[in-house]
C-alpha cells in the first residue's frame, strides 16, 4: 500500500514576504526547472503562493508569475489561469525584466492552450512594449503575436524595424529570430538565407537542430507556414535501436565489428538505444561510442547482476568492454533490481522498454527510429531474443539486418552461447502493469461522512462497470488506497482511465461529501514476485517495482494519471506493435493513449529519480490550435463520442464571444451540434474504434449583420442525414414515431443545411445569421426561428 | 446530475435544470419513467432551469407521455423558455401534450 509519504508543503502565512525569502524561492524554482524536476518546482511554486499571498511588491509579483509559468509547464492550465487572472487584476503589472518575460510567456502559453483572445492581446501588449528596447527575441515574438491577432500592419511595422536594426546579427539564437521576422513580412528568401547560415552552425548538433525544427513548425500556430525545403535543412536526429545475439565468439571476428559499424554509419546514427549483453549488443554499444553518438542502455536487471550473469561468463575482454561502455553511456536504466530473476520474459519486457523509450524520444524530437538487428536468420527464436524483437517491430522500411550467418567465418558459437542462455521463466515471478491510487482529502473526511463516502465509491464502481471490460488480474484495497495489477499495459491504462473518469463523473455533493473528490493515480510496470501471504493466504505481489509504483503515486495531480517511464515505454511499444499489425491488415490504427513528458521526480530513499509522464486518452492532432484562430475562423477536431458536442459547444461559444452573440442565441447551434454529431457517431462507422470529426467555421459580414457557416466532416461511410424523411407532425400521441426528429429540428433552427460527399468524406454545411442581443436585452433566439 | 438529486425529494415533480442533450436525456428518461411508476395521478415536468432540449430530450418526453397514457396518468409540462417552447412547437409536440406557462399555473389547473 502507498506509504504515508506526501510532498511537504510550507504552511502559508499572511503578510508581506521578506525579499530575501522570495529571492531564495525563486532561485530554487529556477534550479528545479533547469534540472527538469518539474514536480519539485510545482511544490516550490505552491509554497511561494502560500507564503507570498496577496503581497504586491514587484519581487512578489515576479515570483508569482514564475509560479504560474511552472503550473503551465506541468500542464495544470487551470491553476495557471486562476493565478494569471489574479495577477492581471493588480494595478501594476511587470513588463520589463524577468517578471515581464515570465508574464509574457504565461500569457502566450495560455493563449496557445485555450485560444483565449484576451491572453493573446495582453501578450502582444507586453511583447511589443519590450520590443521597443531593441531585443530581437521580443520583437520576433511580438511580430508573430500581432500577425496571429490579425494586426498585419503592426506586425509588419515591428518586424521591419527589428530587421533593420539587427540585419548583421550572426549568433544562432538571433539567426532564428531574424528568420521569423523575415517570414512575418513575407521575405522567404531572407528567412532562407538566415536559416541556411544557422543550419551550417548546427550541422553536428542534433538536439539544437531539432529545437529549431520544432520552433519553425510551431510558426503554424501563428498562421505562418514554413516551406518544407527550409524545414529539411534541419533534419531531426537519427535514432537507432540495436539488438543482437548473445555470442561471445563474435569479438574474434573483425568482419562482424566492421558490418555493425557500417550499418550504424549508413543511417548516420546520432542517438542509440539497446542493451549490453556479451555479443553483438556490446559490439553495437562500442561502435556507437566510437561514432561519438549518444548511447542509452536499458538493462533487464541491475548493473552488477547483469555484469555477472550476462558478461562475465564470456571472459575478461568482454568485462573490460562492458565497464567501458557503462562508464561512457549517456544513460543506464534498469527495469528491475538485482533480486528479480533473469529470464526470457524479463528480457522480452526489457526489449519492449527499449523499443518504447526510443520511440518516445523520437516523438519528442520529431524523428523516427530505426531498428538494426544482428542475428542469424536461421537461428531458433526464443522470447526476448532478436527474432522476437524483429517480429514485434513491424516496420520493414526502418529495419536493417546484420546477417551473422553470412559474415561470420566460424559460424554460431554453440558452447559460449550456452553459458549465456536464459531460462524461459522464473518461479513466482511475473511481468505486470501496476496501479496505485488514493483519494485526495480522504484523511480529512469526518468519520460521520464515511458511510456517505462508501456510497460514493459504490456509485463510482457502478459507473466503471460500463467502461471496464475484463477485470484486471488482481485488485487490493486498504481504506481509500487501491492497488491493481494487470497483465498488459493497455488494460492497466484502461482501468486507470475508467477510474479517473468515474470519479470525475459522479457528483460527490449528491452524497453530502465536499466537492472536488478526486483520485491520485500512478502507473508503473516491470517484473514482480507473486505469491500468497503466509498468514492470510491472500494472493500478493512484492518487489522493488511494487515499491517504486507506490512512491510515484503521491506526486500525481488529483484527477490525473501519472506513469513511470517504464510503463509509458511498454505502453508505447504495445501500441506501435498494434498499429503495425493493423496497418499490415490494410486498416488504420487509432492510438488509444497520449503520453506527455512531465519531468523528473525525486523518489524517496534508494529509489532515486524517475522520469514521469501524464497519460490521457488520445485525441486526434488538430491542424490548428483549438477554438479561436481569429475573429472569423474556427477549427476543432473531435472524436466519435456522444459527449463531444459539449466540448465543441463550449469552444464555439468562446469563438463567437467577440461577435456579441447572446447565450440563448447560441442554443440553436448547440442543438444542431448535438443532433448532427450524434448521427455521425451512430451511423458513420461500423467498427468500435476511435475516429476523428473535423469542425470548421467562418463568420462573414459585420458585427450587427454577420452569418456563420459551419462545416462538419467525417471519413465514415456515405451517410446523408438530410435524406431521412421528416416525421409526420400531425400524428397523434399513440402513433407518433420517434425517428427523424433531430434532423427536422436542425432544419428548423438553421437557415441553411447541405450535405455533400467530397473526397470520400461526408460534409455537412450549416448556415445561420447571427442573432445578437437587441438593445432591450431580450434574447432573440426564438424570434429568429419564427422569422422563417 | 444535479437535476435528479434536487428533484428526487418530490415524487410528482421532475425539475429539469440542465441542457437536455443526448448525454443528459438518458437519466432524464429514467427519472420520468421511475416517477410515473410511483403513486399519484399527475406528473409535472418543470423546464424552468432548462436552456434547451434536443431530439433526445423530446424522445424521452414522448416515451413518458405514451407510458402515462397507458397507465391513465397525466403528464403536465411547464416553465419552458422561448427556445424550448419553439422546439416543442416545430416538432408538433405542443399539439399532443399538456403545456402550461409555469409550475404554479400547472398545479392550479391540474392538481
Amino acid at each position: 500500500m502507498p506509504p504515508d509519504q506526501r510532498p511537504t508543503r510550507a504552511t502559508g502565512r499572511a503578510g508581506t514576504l521578506a525579499t530575501a525569502e522570495a529571492a531564495g524561492l525563486e532561485v530554487r524554482i529556477e534550479a528545479a526547472l533547469e534540472a527538469g524536476r518539474i514536480f519539485e518546482a510545482v511544490d516550490l511554486a505552491r509554497t511561494a503562493e502560500g507564503t507570498v499571498g496577496a503581497a504586491s511588491g514587484s519581487a512578489a509579483q515576479g515570483l508569482r508569475w514564475l509560479a504560474a509559468l511552472v503550473f503551465m509547464q506541468c500542464g495544470d492550465v487551470q491553476a495557471a489561469r486562476a493565478l494569471a487572472d489574479s495577477l492581471e487584476a493588480a494595478p501594476r503589472r511587470p513588463v520589463q525584466g524577468a517578471g515581464g518575460e515570465r508574464r509574457a510567456r504565461v500569457l502566450e502559453a495560455l493563449w496557445q492552450a485555450t485560444g483565449n483572445r484576451a491572453d493573446l492581446d495582453r501578450a502582444l501588449e507586453v511583447r511589443s512594449t519590450r520590443a521597443r528596447r531593441g531585443n530581437i527575441a521580443d520583437a520576433a515574438t511580438a511580430a508573430l503575436l500581432a500577425e496571429a491577432s490579425g494586426h498585419t500592419a503592426l506586425a509588419a511595422d515591428i518586424a521591419g524595424s527589428a530587421l533593420a536594426r539587427h540585419a548583421t546579427a550572426r549568433e544562432p539564437a538571433a539567426l532564428l529570430d531574424l528568420a521569423r521576422l523575415a517570414l512575418v513580412v513575407g521575405d522567404v528568401p531572407g528567412a532562407t538565407r538566415a536559416l541556411a547560415r544557422l543550419a551550417r552552425n548546427l550541422s553536428d548538433r542534433p538536439f539544437e537542430r531539432s529545437a529549431v525544427r520544432r520552433a519553425l513548425a510551431a510558426l503554424a500556430t501563428y498562421g505562418i507556414t514554413v516551406p518544407p525545403a527550409v524545414l529539411d535543412s534541419f533534419p531531426p536526429p537519427r535514432i537507432v535501436i540495436y539488438c543482437g545475439v548473445r555470442d561471445a565468439s563474435l569479438d574474434r571476428q573483425p568482419a562482424v565489428r566492421e558490418a555493425i559499424r557500417a550499418e550504424l554509419a549508413a543511417v548516420t546514427t546520432e542517438i542509440a538505444y539497446g542493451s549490453a549483453t556479451a555479443g553483438a549488443d556490446l559490439l553495437f554499444a562500442e561502435a556507437v561510442l566510437q561514432r561519438e553518438a549518444e548511447l542509452n542502455l536499458v538493462l533487464p536487471c541491475g548493473i552488477q547482476a547483469f555484469r555477472q550473469r550476462l558478461v562475465a561468463p564470456a571472459g575478461g575482454a568482454w568485462l573490460e568492454l562492458f565497464d567501458r561502455v557503462i562508464g561512457a553511456a549517456a544513460s543506464v536504466t534498469s527495469v528491475a533490481d538485482d533480486r528479480q530473476g533473469l529470464d526470457q520474459l524479463v528480457f522480452e519486457f526489457g526489449n519492449r522498454v527499449i523499443d518504447g523509450t526510443a520511440r518516445l524520444r523520437a516523438e519528442r524530437l520529431d524523428a523516427r527510429a530505426y531498428l538494426i538487428a544482428a542475428c542469424d536468420p536461421l537461428a531458433e527464436s526464443e522470447r526476448g531474443g532478436v527474432a522476437d524483437f524483429i517480429d514485434h517491430w513491424g516496420d520493414p522500411a526502418r529495419l536493417r539486418l546484420v546477417d551473422l550467418d553470412e559474415i561470420s567465418a566460424d559460424g554460431w558459437s554453440e558452447t559460449v552461447g550456452a553459458t549465456l542462455a536464459l531460462p524461459a521463466g522464473s518461479e513466482g515471478q511475473r511481468i505486470a502493469g501496476l496501479l496505485f491510487a488514493d483519494v485526495v482529502g480522504f484523511s480529512r473526511l469526518d468519520d460521520a461522512l464515511l458511510p456517505a463516502f462508501w456510497q460514493f465509491m459504490a456509485a463510482v464502481a457502478n459507473h466503471m462497470t460500463a467502461t471496464v471490460g475484463r477485470p484486471p488480474a488482481m485488485r487490493r484495497s486498504w481504506g481509500d488506497a487501491l492497488f491493481v495489477l494487470a497483465d498488459d499495459p493497455l488494460s492497466t491504462a484502461d482501468y486507470a482511465m475508467a477510474l479517473a473518469a468515474a470519479v470525475a463523473a459522479v457528483d460527490a455533493r449528491a452524497f453530502g461529501l465536499p466537492t472536488g473528490m478526486a483520485m491520485r493515480i500512478a502507473l508503473h510496470a516491470g517484473p514482480v514476485f507473486a505469491g500468497r501471504h503466509p498468514l492470510t493466504d491472500e494472493a500478493m505481489v512484492y518487489g522493488g517495482n511494487v515499491n517504486r509504483a507506490a512512491r510515484i503515486e503521491p506526486v500525481a495531480r488529483p484527477g490525473r494519471v501519472l506513469a513511470s517511464a517504464a510503463f509509458v515505454a511498454w505502453l508505447t511499444a504495445e501500441e506501435s506493435a498494434a498499429e503495425a499489425e493493423t496497418r499490415m491488415g490494410g486498416g488504420r490504427y487509432r492510438p488509444r493513449y497520449r503520453c506527455t513528458y512531465r519531468g523528473i521526480v525525486e523518489l524517496a530513499k534508494r529509489y532515486g529519480a524517475e522520469a514521469v509522464y501524464e497519460v490521457e486518452p488520445w485525441r486526434p492532432e488538430t491542424p490548428m490550435p483549438e477554438a479561436e484562430l481569429d475573429h472569423r475562423r474556427f477549427a476543432m477536431t473531435l472524436v466519435n463520442d456522444l459527449a463531444e458536442h459539449r466540448r465543441l459547444a463550449a469552444a464555439f461559444s468562446t469563438f463567437l464571444e467577440p461577435w456579441g452573440v447572446s447565450e440563448p442565441a447560441l442554443a440553436p447551434f448547440e442543438i444542431a451540434f448535438d443532433e448532427l454529431l450524434t448521427n455521425i457517431c451512430r451511423y458513420a462507422w461500423t467498427d468500435a474504434g476511435q475516429h476523428a470529426i473535423l469542425v470548421t467555421a467562418v463568420v462573414d459580414g459585420q458585427k450587427d449583420n454577420a452569418t456563420v457557416t459551419v462545416t462538419i466532416e467525417d471519413d465514415g461511410q456515405p451517410f446523408d442525414p438530410l435524406a431521412i424523411s421528416a416525421p409526420s407532425l400531425d400524428d397523434d400521441l399513440e402513433s407518433r414515431a420517434m425517428g427523424g426528429l433531430g434532423i427536422h429540428l436542425v432544419r428548423e433552427l438553421m437557415d441553411e443545411l447541405h450535405y455533400a460527399r467530397v473526397d470520400s468524406r461526408n460534409r455537412l454545411t450549416l448556415k445561420k445569421r447571427l442573432a445578437t442581443a437587441p438593445p432591450d436585452g431580450q434574447p432573440s433566439a426564438a424570434e429568429s426561428v419564427e422569422e422563417r | 446530475m444535479s437535476r435528479s438529486e434536487t428533484a428526487s425529494a418530490e415524487p410528482q415533480l421532475v425539475r429539469v435544470q440542465e441542457k437536455l442533450d443526448v448525454v443528459a436525456s438518458k437519466a432524464f428518461e429514467a427519472e420520468l419513467l421511475a416517477k410515473l411508476g410511483a403513486a399519484g395521478t399527475v406528473l409535472y415536468v418543470d423546464f424552468a432551469g432548462c436552456p434547451y432540449v434536443s431530439s433526445a430530450g423530446l424522445r424521452a418526453v414522448l416515451i413518458a407521455a405514451k407510458t402515462a397514457r397507458k397507465s391513465e396518468k397525466k403528464l403536465v409540462l411547464a416553465g419552458m423558455n422561448p427556445l424550448v417552447a419553439e422546439v416543442f412547437k416545430v416538432s408538433g409536440f405542443d399539439r399532443m401534450l399538456t403545456i402550461e406557462p409555469d409550475l404554479d399555473t400547472a398545479r392550479a389547473k391540474h392538481g
